[in-house]
């Protein structure tokens, strides 16, 4: 909201300088966004008397005024219905004006005009103007050559632009924010004019011009009205106008800017009717009916399902209650009678209403909020006190207030040991009672507990509590103590899942790969890019509902599709040398869960170039095993045994470069080459690796505190091996045969050479096997471990038709 | 000039000239050895006359010992020579860079996220996760935010289905609510983790990082919440840094806190980067509202607490000094390796 300074020193007298008021505001709950002088550049604005109007040498459509400015200058306009004698704005060269238009000394035509006169619009009183502005008549009096039209028109003003939190909608007028300085300085409020003279009113009620009835008293618990007749529509005085842009509403008519101005000020839309067009002279406040049709202010038909709350003549609606008004019964130039509303209505009927058809008015904004129910009768009389003196017209002797559910102020017990304990301060007796009342509270106190009566414009004031917090907020929270709280609670730190979790994030960052963070959202499109439509079954995704765009529509189903395209940025910039990781949930639709979505976190990474960029020693890319060596190394660095793969074949993996994870024979994820044509519809012509793991599942076979193994005492004896193996054949079988030949005297076998090409048929590869002999009980000689390991080469070529290479 | 003289410059012609530890053994073997030529003037001495004895017999002494010591001399200054050369061919060039491990980098996100879980560990608190895709009910109705309620504009939402009311969770607070259901106070945890809100611009993302605080207790005040962040934030952003409550509106605590830390640039006198206030806002607190407490089972009466919310990467932007969100998810690497 806007909070114009000049306005709001009509309701209380600030003794703060800008910067101090906005201190104030902003440390009791009301924020402050921006401060701005609403016409900075326009200082130097001047009241100049024309003296002399001369034609234009060289252009028929334009004159040249001599203007009386202090000194005399030259100025040429357009406008032909100056006359000599007028008052008028003056604008000297350097003046900003409206829409930041700088105001030069330029020459039209071949003379020099030193400024210019102005419009209304051109100092933001307007919306559209034709003319250059004349002061009227009747202001003459005030009227002195060269003097300052910045002060005479009220231009030096500040406006605040306020953050109001929802719960404070007492806060959004300028009498709102007066009360707020005036708890906090103790200053008392100014008093409004609400005087009807009793010689503009006629001498029948509101009551006889028009018949209220309210069919839902819930939705609406009170409607004021109140009839004028004979009011002169037209533009609003210059004051009207400046209070209005300071705030940023638009002038539109001296009536509707009476109603816009008492809501700036006292909080409470009001709504204006042209009183001829309700020709039924009857006002029912009821529920929409399914499929009715209102056609509203802004040009809009909106078709109502039955939940919004109208205003009807008793047939036709009127307006949509408390959002806006209809188009066919607003006031108009040629509108002589109206009727004035000032009504209650429930917040959540007018916050759905205003939600569902996506309205949002100064009105809806703040009747969804709260507004005041009992300052109907007040709001109502200043509006007919400032419409009687704008525009004009007749009052009709008494309002009409239909009030059929009352809503009573509130009572609060409040406990003064509440209060310290919750503030952790030690606030006296009196103190609380200060503050309580100078937020315009009734207090009653019995020893150190008061019952405290909330005025009716503060719904956000329900509970002790809440009390509690308004004490806080104006005692400053600067002088509360700062303490620790000494408590222990039965255990802390990471549990044992997100400390295996941390270890996996660093033993990946100690691999050289970089962590990433993707969106969990994907675009759906990469499902099928990947082929992966096919194997993962629609009604299993998770779709995000309202979507900002599709590229993010998608909870991801695997890690791999939003790392692969971070890969794929980064390598179309150049970066080919490229191992990144990614630790996050994936999403799959799950009936039986509580969200009936299943979350799994998963850990991916991905890689490809040079697996070692840095090191000019080894120079190799990464390939299938060096980047499965990156995932084992992770897995037995963690004590993950029992880890084993199977060759398979998934989407948008390459067929034969392709493996699962299994864990004690549970599957636990993938491992492979990307398919090259896959990569490239990401623009990725390089050999990308990708693996994803199911962390959460791989957790629960993890010993965080594994057992022990004595160190060996005896020297371990060293036989290496080649086989020649066929490229189809799985060398895991022979490593498990070897492991599990002799148990108590097999260490382990390690692979130290892996050959392809020269000497080497295309349909195998050479493998070396080094198998450690070691005993418990002694230190082994060699014809022992020659008998093993001649019996492991005869067993092995014997049970998988493999040859030793020699 | 007599033998012995002759003996002596001829010894050390020969030694000038030696060159490697072979050619002295072989002087060595000419002088000193048993056919050699000092070993043949000592034998010389028992054909002379007694009185000229002992005078030659020193003088043959004397060669011998200067012999052996200049022998003993030039055999360490060749093998010092040789080590040298040896050393030399060996030389490498100790500036050229080492052929480097290529170590991965944290992302400045999950840096910054344990940074964060780290002060609150050395508080004791324990860290709590919880689903992503969240319920209605405790991503707003447990929480004090009734469906009409206008504080549900602060999130636009990510609705699942609107039907079942499912959602990604627009915070982490219904970790908190999940946990009180739980357990029974005393309560000391943080619950960080990703949160999804409808907005996507230069200062929005549609996902970013939370870490939500949550303490219950027996005569929690708003002074232990105030001491919590003052220590928070000295700890994150280092000591001499002040913290600001300034009352504010969040439907589950009552009484609610903007959280400001005071502008490390210029120290709070106002600049630039703080908007010319001195305070930067870091995030939301408040004290627990007894709605919250009655609809988790707690009575309020009983236990009061605090609770706190803080946007990660608006954490690490200040303190990493990051102007554009989007470089989180972006990741790139050259972005990523900074850190
Ligand atoms: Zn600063």
């Amino acid at each position: 909201m806007k909070l114009s300074l000049s306005f709001l020193k009509n309701y209380i007298d600030i003794p703060w300088d800008t910067k101090k008021l906005q201190d104030k505001l902003i440390m009791s709950g009301t924020g402050v966004e921006e401060v701005y002088k609403p016409w900075k550049g326009m200082e130097n604005l001047k009241i100049g008397k024309i003296m002399d109007i001369e034609p234009h040498p060289n252009a028929e459509n334009l004159v040249i005024c001599n203007v009386d400015i202090g000194d005399n200058v030259k100025l040429v306009t357009s406008d032909r219905s100056l006359n000599v004698g007028d008052f008028v704005i003056v604008a000297p060269k350097g003046t900003i004006l409206k829409n930041n238009v700088e105001v030069k000394e330029n020459e039209i035509r071949g003379v020099v005009s030193e400024g210019m006169m102005c419009s209304l619009e051109e100092i933001g009183f307007e919306e559209k103007s034709t003319n250059v502005y004349k002061f009227p008549e009747e202001m003459s009096k005030d009227l002195k050559p060269g003097k300052s039209a910045y002060e005479l028109l009220g231009l030096d003003d500040t406006v605040f632009e306020l953050e109001i939190t929802p719960n404070r909608p007492d806060c959004l007028s300028h009498i709102g924010i007066a009360r707020e300085i005036k708890a906090l300085c103790g200053n008392s409020l100014k008093e409004i004019n609400i005087d009807i003279p009793k010689e503009k009113t006629i001498g029948k009620d509101t009551r006889d011009f028009i018949e209220i009835e309210i069919e839902d008293p819930n939705a609406c618990p009170r409607y004021t009205a109140a009839y004028i007749e004979n009011v002169k529509i037209g533009p609003s005085p210059l004051w009207l106008r400046r209070h209005l842009a300071a705030v940023g509403i638009r002038p539109i008519n001296n009536v509707v800017d009476v109603t816009n101005f008492v809501m700036m000020e006292l909080g409470h839309p009001i709504h204006a009717f042209d009183y001829d067009d309700i020709k039924s002279k009857k006002i029912v406040v009821r529920k929409a009916k399914d499929g009715e049709k209102i056609l509203l202010l802004d040009g809009k038909e909106y078709e109502l399902d039955g939940s919004e709350l109208l205003i009807t003549d008793g047939e036709k609606p009127l307006a949509m209650a408390g959002i806006m008004g209809g188009e066919l019964s607003g006031i108009k130039e040629t509108t002589t009678n109206i009727l004035i509303e000032v009504a209650y209505f429930d917040p959540p009927t007018i916050r759905k209403a205003a939600k569902k058809h996506r309205i949002s008015t100064d009105s809806s904004y703040r009747f969804e909020r709260g507004v005041d129910p009992n300052d109907s009768e007040k709001v109502i009389k200043r509006v007919i006190s400032l419409i009687l003196q704008v525009a004009g017209g007749k009052a009709a002797k008494n309002i009409y207030d239909v009030y059929p559910k009352r809503i009573e102020p509130r009572s609060i017990i409040l406990r003064k040991k509440r209060v310290n304990s919750i503030l952790g301060i030690d606030i006296s007796r009196d103190q609380i009672e200060t503050i309580l009342k100078a937020l315009g509270m009734e207090v009653r106190t019995s020893d150190e507990n008061f019952e405290v009566t909330i005025p009716t414009y503060r719904p956000d004031v329900e509970r002790e509590i809440d009390l509690i917090e308004e004490i806080g907020r104006i005692h400053g929270h600067s002088n509360v103590p700062s303490i620790i709280p000494s408590f222990s609670i039965d255990h802390g730190g990471r549990n044992s899942y997100q400390k295996f979790r941390l270890n996996i994030v660093n033993l990946l960052n100690s691999l050289g790969y970089d962590e990433t963070m993707n969106f969990s959202m994907i675009n759906p499109e990469y499902l099928e890019m990947w082929g992966f439509q096919e194997t993962i079954p629609d009604q299993k995704m998770v779709y995000i509902e309202n979507p900002i765009s599709k590229e993010i529509s998608l909870m991801r189903p695997s890690l791999i599709y939003g790392l692969f395209d971070t890969l794929s940025y980064n390598f179309t910039r150049q970066n080919r040398d490229i191992k990144l990781f990614e630790i996050g949930r994936v999403f799959e639709r799950d009936e039986k869960s509580e969200t009936k979505v299943k979350e799994t976190e998963k850990l991916a990474f991905i890689a490809s170039g040079r697996d070692e960029k840095n090191n000019y020693f080894y120079k190799s890319n990464v390939n299938f095993y060096t980047f499965k060596g990156d995932l084992e190394s992770l897995l037995y660095q963690m004590k993950m045994n029992n880890i084993s793969f199977k060759a398979s074949e998934l989407p948008g993996l390459h067929p034969t470069r392709c493996a699962e994870v299994f864990c004690n024979n549970e599957k636990i994820g993938f491992l492979g080459q990307v398919l090259p044509e896959v990569a490239e519809k990401f623009d990725v012509k390089t050999t990308v690796f990708i693996t994803e793991i199911d962390i959460q599942k791989l957790f629960n076979f993890y010993n965080e505190i594994p057992a022990y193994n004595n160190i060996p005492i005896y020297p371990y004896v060293r036989r290496d091996i080649s086989f020649l193996i066929p490229r189809n054949f799985e060398s895991e079988k022979i490593l498990n045969f070897i492991i599990g030949f002799n148990k108590e005297l097999i260490e382990k076998v390690e692979i130290i050479d892996y050959y392809t090409g020269k000497g080497i048929p295309d349909t195998h590869f050479s493998t070396t096997f080094s198998i450690y002999f070691r005993s418990k009980e002694k230190t082994l000689t060699d014809d022992e471990v020659n008998e093993i390991f001649e019996n492991i080469i005869d067993e092995i070529q014997k049970k998988f038709n493999i040859k030793v290479r020699m | 000039m007599d033998e012995i003289e002759r003996t002596l410059e001829e010894f050390e012609h020969e030694i000038e000239n030696a060159d490697n530890l072979e050619a002295i053994k072989v002087i060595r073997v000419k002088y000193l050895g048993k056919k050699g030529k000092v070993t043949a003037l000592m034998r010389h001495l028992k054909d002379l006359p007694k009185e000229e004895k002992p005078i030659f017999g020193q003088k043959v002494n004397k060669l011998k010992n200067s012999i052996e010591e200049i022998l003993e001399k030039k055999h360490e200054e060749i093998i010092f020579k040789e080590k040298e050369s040896k050393f030399e061919k060996e030389r490498l060039d100790v500036t050229l860079p080492g052929a480097r491990k290529t170590l991965g980098h944290r992302h400045l996100i999950s840096r910054v996220l344990q940074e964060i879980e780290d002060v609150f560990l050395t508080l004791g608190y324990e860290i709590v996760e919880g689903p992503e895709i969240e319920t209605e009910y405790y991503n707003f109705d447990a929480l004090n935010t009734p469906e009409w309620h206008p504080a549900r504009d602060l999130h636009d939402t990510f609705y699942i289905s609107t039907k079942d009311g499912t959602l990604l969770r627009s915070h982490t607070s219904p970790v908190q609510v999940r946990t009180m259901k739980k357990s029974k106070p005393p309560i000391k945890i943080i619950a960080p983790g990703k949160v999804y809100r409808k907005d996507y611009d230069v200062t929005h993302l549609p996902m970013f990082h939370q870490v939500e605080g949550l303490v219950v207790g027996k005569g929690i005040s708003v002074a232990h919440l105030k001491g919590t962040l003052d220590y928070f934030v000295r700890s994150i952003f280092g000591p001499g840094r002040k913290t600001r409550l300034v009352p504010s509106f969040f439907p589950f605590t009552e009484p609610s806190f903007e959280v400001y830390v005071s502008c490390g640039i210029c120290g709070g006198k106002g600049c630039k980067s703080c908007g010319f206030t001195g305070w930067l806002e870091i995030m939301g607190a408040g004290m627990v509202d007894p709605n919250v407490f009655e609809e988790v089972g707690y009575d309020p009466e009983e236990w009061t607490g605090f609770a706190f919310g803080m946007g990660v990467e608006r954490i690490a932007m200040l303190k990493y000094n990051v102007d554009d969100i989007r470089l989180f998810p972006r990741n790139d690497v050259r972005f990523l390796e900074q850190f």
